[in-house]
């Protein structure tokens, strides 16, 4: 059993005044980029302080992503573009191409594909040197809101879309090389549950998927098969596509941790191997969704639809014991 | 490359690439070529002395080697890439070796050079970070300590070989003293004995050289042909050597030694010629781990294609088609199955690759695509009715078997080793930038 | 051909209704009921601001009108030469609740609401903890008109020492980015220059050396190709016009080991031609070291275009830099989080 700990407020509830939607902690485990209306906050975590990085988009920002050598963050926007801005030099490119919103991004662990994906219901695949698009992948009848990429292997991406499937493309070719679905085993009222989330495991063998209705699901996608379940107990429908993450303690024998905010500003963990819940954190972001969870080594980042954002850390309870 | 475990394994499981797929039509006149061991980078070395290296994602040019100064100024003769994919190692024939660092690849991290061009230069030797070279008109292969910031150089001779010729006489070392071997064209480090050189000379020998930190001993020497030793290669797992000679010929032998490492022997096992046409072999590759095939580009104008056999029973299975031109330097990238060559009139880059079709049944996982028709026959238990309860602990059993998130596979389905990370090399954001405020 | 927009019934040619007698105006084709109307150029008709949806307070910025059938040709000029006319508009004052027409040479319509606009947009400016209009004065501290006008022209303006201490001087990138800067001014292109020099130095006395060997040979190959233009291709000419008769000469120092007279005599004095002397190559057919002063040539010249082009590339670096330092400066003075930090501006003391 292990357990969060609170080290830093981020940043306090901004109030009313614009959704915030997403935080991450950059790769090198320095920096939090987080989503401040149409520009980009930058947190260091060790001064303390941050930094304002405007973009030109003219709308808010639904998601952003590090690139993996943390000297840039893209953007994806309302406004259907995404901009990436170098931390030091300010706008690399503007990917202009996606009819509709952008939802969600994602770079290849070699920082030459960026990836993005949309409410026009398409993938897109850019060249971030170049700033050009290299391929289209349209093979989903919804929006598409979440898509991530093995860390150590670009030759595969996942994407998660509304209408409730799951599908792994070659990021070489833009084929389709397999469709995990929902409907098969979850027989839901209404058809389908969209898809709210996908997030590979760090070896590229699994993928956890998390879906409206709050249930989150670790599949082995090669055999297509579910291979672990875990109920928060929230409603069936819900509004907002709350985050998730895996979290590694730093003891290789310890099994990773799930964590995943809820739509009543919880974030629940529970261990990946025995499905047992480890904490339920219930004393921060009082019923603001948490929209968006991202850890680093035994950091983990949490950010509420109001700008409230924390910086926690795992503890093994033997040792805090 | 877990896209390999989800496509159809027929097609992945091929063993040689087939089909053109890819032309790199470059500004500058390629003249040799070398993937990076991962695949991911593709070197291009020009008759300039540029080395272009392209990122096989996108199929564009990602970094100049010594745009920042430093390059070289004459063609490039050979291109080699550290086992982590971080340095490579480039002769020309301005008479340089140059060490280029990719993190920093604007400028040489270690440069040294002869008093003549340099034909090869591969990395190996006794030095944490060293290199082999051969240069024209030398008796002896180099060996280079690249550590120091000013590289070290040697020459690889057998004490006896040093010897004046009174000394030679005089000492029961005249069997050695007997030949002239000519000059070493070509240097190759076995990749398994890593202390084992064996490098081809201008008259046709074989000289294998044990390399430690101490001395150099040459262990042995093989005459196979009278003529020039144009290229040399040795397959991964280290028994198989072939060799191109200027003499029309490339000969395939299997090498075997004794557990001291004392006593070696070649055994031809085959002789490739082009018997109608008489061509000479510009370039020679192996295939991955034991070498079940090997792939030439031939001399002459006449000449378009890449000529692959089967090693074991020599015979030619594939004639890969598509360049326009003369053909020159070969590489294989093992990783994503391709091979690739320059032409010689044009210098463009050509890519051979294996061809996946996409499976459409992936798109709709209930379907199955079949070749024909077939007649529709239920099922013994296809509508037998599962308890829910039955069916709850299925699906409970299938998730009490132990997962593992972190462990990352050791190799892809074709026996490639994937399990460590590669260099990545930056991205040039200076250039995305000086690009951008081109106008402005 | 321009359509009528869809709230516009099709053209009517009656001027009197039918019934009363009364003249009829306009699209809707009703007497004049002392609404507001504005007359047609094109066919003289009149029209009701409110039928052809145009806000009444626009009645002064009418410049010149032509109603929906003259704009789309069926009647007035257009219907007889195909010139389409357009209604045209007078510029509207920047004060957003006027809608006079601007005076000459003005964005205004008076000067009072000049000042009154550039009043309420000093107000607008909010910079937490400070009054907004010192910090302005600090930005716009040029008092000259021509360098007001050209504000924003060139970037963002610095700001000074004092309104943001350290801003570059404190940037460890800025700093990086100069001391290459300072590298590649100083010594680096210097160093590469002195080369060339030697090399050209050497390979004249190498030169020398050959026409005093060889002279009356390579005497008129020398003139041959003195004309040549680029330099480098006058030494690779001169290599192949010599190549018939001359020692190589390459020698690893590049340091000229004696005068050209004396080392020929030394050449001269040996009996078989020697292959070296004093550490220079002299063999008359040099495969092995053939176009050495060529390639060492070619190898500064690049070394010396890349110290150009890195210098260009860095003082670009520094630029964008400084710009986005500034950004953010600004983006920051702005914030409400930043309330905290004092800034002293001259104009307190």
């Amino acid at each position: 059993m292990g357990q969060f700990q609170l080290i830093a407020t981020v940043k306090q509830s901004q109030g009313s005044k614009q959704p915030f939607t997403a935080a991450k902690i950059s790769p090198n485990g320095q920096k939090i980029a987080l989503c401040n209306g149409p520009d980009i906050e930058i947190y260091d975590i060790h001064e303390k302080t941050s930094v304002l990085l405007s973009t030109l988009h003219s709308r808010p920002l639904s998601d952003l992503c590090w690139s993996p050598d943390s000297q840039c963050v893209a953007t994806a926007s309302d406004d259907f573009t995404v901009i990436i801005t170098h931390v030091a030099y300010g706008e690399l490119h503007r990917l202009v191409g996606h009819t509709a919103p952008v939802t969600a991004l994602k770079f290849t662990h070699k920082g030459n594909l960026l990836c993005s994906c949309s409410m026009d219901e398409s993938i897109k695949i850019w060249d971030t040197l170049t700033g050009s698009l290299l391929r289209t992948l349209s093979a989903h009848s919804e929006p598409v809101v979440s898509i991530d990429i093995p860390p150590h292997d670009a030759s595969i991406l996942s994407s998660g879309s509304y209408d409730g499937l799951i599908r792994i493309f070659d990021t070489a070719t833009g084929h389709c090389l397999k469709t995990l679905t929902y409907d098969k085993d979850w027989q839901s009222e209404n058809g389908v549950v969209p898809i709210s989330q996908v997030r590979f495991s760090v070896n590229g063998k699994f993928l956890l998927v998390k879906s409206l209705d709050g249930i989150l699901k670790i599949w082995d996608f090669v055999r297509g098969k579910v291979v672990r379940t875990f109920i928060s107990g929230e409603s069936n429908s819900l509004r907002y596509t709350c985050g998730m993450d895996f979290l590694y303690p730093a003891q290789e024998a310890d099994d990773p941790i799930v964590v995943s905010g809820t739509e009543t500003g919880e974030i629940v963990c529970w261990d990946s191997q025995t499905k047992q819940l480890q904490h339920r954190i219930k004393r921060k972001h009082c019923g603001n969704p948490v929209m968006d969870i991202s850890c680093h080594g035994s950091l983990m980042c949490s950010i509420s639809l109001c700008g409230e954002c924390n910086l926690w850390t795992w503890v093994d309870s033997e040792s805090t014991a | 490359m877990t896209n390999l475990l989800l496509q159809d394994p027929f097609t992945v499981l091929k063993e040689y690439p087939e089909r053109l797929t890819q032309t790199f039509e470059t500004p500058l006149q390629t003249c040799c070529v070398e993937f990076s061991h991962g695949g991911d980078y593709l070197a291009m070395g020009c008759s300039n002395g540029a080395v272009i290296l392209y990122d096989m994602d996108t199929a564009k040019p990602i970094a100049m080697l010594g745009n920042r100064g430093g390059g070289h100024v004459r063609s490039i003769q050979s291109i080699a890439w550290s086992k982590d994919d971080r340095y490579i190692l480039t002769s020309s024939r301005d008479w340089y070796v140059k060490l280029w660092d990719l993190q920093k690849p604007g400028v040489p991290a270690r440069q040294v050079r002869f008093e003549s061009p340099v034909w090869t230069c591969q990395w190996g030797g006794p030095f944490d970070l060293g290199c082999i070279a051969t240069v024209y008109e030398e008796e002896y292969a180099f060996s280079i300590n690249l550590t120091p910031e000013t590289p070290v150089v040697a020459k690889i001779c057998d004490v006896y070989e040093y010897l004046g010729e009174d000394e030679k006489e005089s000492e029961e070392n005249e069997e050695l003293e007997q030949q002239d071997f000519g000059y070493t064209l070509v240097a190759c480090v076995h990749p398994v004995w890593k202390e084992i050189l064996i490098t081809g000379t201008s008259k046709g020998w074989f000289k294998i050289y044990r390399i430690s930190d101490q001395k150099v001993q040459l262990v042995h020497s093989y005459r196979f042909a009278y003529s020039n030793a144009k290229h040399m290669i040795i397959s991964q797992s280290g028994d198989r050597v072939a060799i191109n000679s200027s003499d029309r010929t490339i000969r395939q032998y299997s090498l075997t030694a004794n557990f001291e490492l004392t006593e070696f022997n070649f055994a031809l096992e085959h002789r490739y010629q082009d018997v109608i046409n008489r061509l000479q072999w510009n370039s020679i590759r192996f295939s991955s781990n034991s070498a079940e095939y090997l792939v030439a580009s031939a001399h002459g104008s006449s000449a378009r294609d890449l000529y692959l056999w089967e090693t074991s029973t020599g015979t030619l299975v594939r004639v890969l088609e598509g360049a326009e031109e003369e053909l020159m330097d070969i590489d294989w990238d093992f990783n994503h199955m391709c091979i690739t060559s320059n032409g010689l009139e044009t210098g463009n880059v050509y890519v051979w690759s294996l061809v996946i079709p996409p499976k459409w049944s992936a798109l709709a996982p209930d379907f199955e695509e079949v070749e024909e028709n077939i007649e529709y026959r239920e099922k013994e238990d296809e509508f037998d009715q599962v308890g829910q309860f039955e069916q709850q602990q299925e699906l409970d059993q299938a998730e009490e078997v132990k997962i593992d998130l972190r462990t990352r596979e050791k190799f892809d389905v074709r026996g490639n080793e994937i399990n460590f990370n590669r260099f990545v090399i930056p991205l040039d954001y200076d250039s995305i930038l000086m690009l951008k405020h081109w106008d402005k | 051909m321009v359509s009528l927009p869809d709230w516009c019934p099709a053209y009517n040619p009656q001027k009197k209704d039918a019934e009363t007698g009364e003249e009829v105006f306009c699209i809707c084709k009703k007497p004049d009921s002392g609404e507001l109307m504005v007359g047609c150029d094109g066919c003289d008709d009149w029209f009701h601001f409110s039928c052809l949806k145009m806000p009444t307070k626009y009645n002064e910025l009418v410049f010149s009108f032509y109603c929906p059938y003259c704009q789309a040709g069926v009647t007035g000029p257009g219907a007889t030469d195909g010139n389409l006319p357009k209604t045209l508009w007078r510029r509207k004052c920047r004060v957003s609740d006027c809608f006079k027409p601007v005076a000459e040479n003005s964005k205004y319509c008076s000067e009072g609401h000049a000042i009154s606009y550039l009043r309420g947009l000093v107000d607008r400016v909010e910079v937490p903890g400070h009054e907004a209009t010192p910090v302005l004065r600090e930005m716009l501290r040029e008092p000259d008109f021509d360098h007001f006008k050209g504000v924003g022209q060139n970037g963002l303006p610095t700001p000074s020492e004092q309104l943001a201490p350290g801003l570059f001087s404190n940037d460890a990138q800025l700093q990086e980015l100069e001391s290459q800067l300072q590298k590649v001014r100083g010594g680096a292109k210097r160093r590469v220059e002195t080369q060339l020099e030697q090399l050209a130095q050497y390979s004249k006395w190498v030169h020398a050396v050959n026409e005093l060997l060889f002279g009356d040979g390579n005497q008129e190959h020398a003139e041959s190709t003195s004309g040549s233009r680029s330099k480098a291709s006058r030494a690779q000419k001169r290599k192949k016009a010599v190549k018939k008769k001359a020692i190589c000469g390459y020698s690893a120092s590049l340091v000229v080991p004696c005068p050209a007279e004396q080392f020929v005599s030394e050449f001269k004095e040996l009996e078989d031609e020697p292959t070296e002397l004093r550490g220079v190559c002299c063999k008359l057919r040099c495969t092995r070291h053939l176009d050495w002063a060529g390639t060492q040539e070619n190898g500064l010249q690049f070394q010396l275009e890349s110290l150009e082009s890195s210098e260009e590339r860095l003082q670009l670096l520094v630029k964008i830099r400084e710009d986005q330092l500034k950004l953010q400066f600004y983006k920051k003075l702005t914030q409400i989080d930043t309330t905290s930090i004092k800034i002293p501006l001259k104009n307190e003391s």
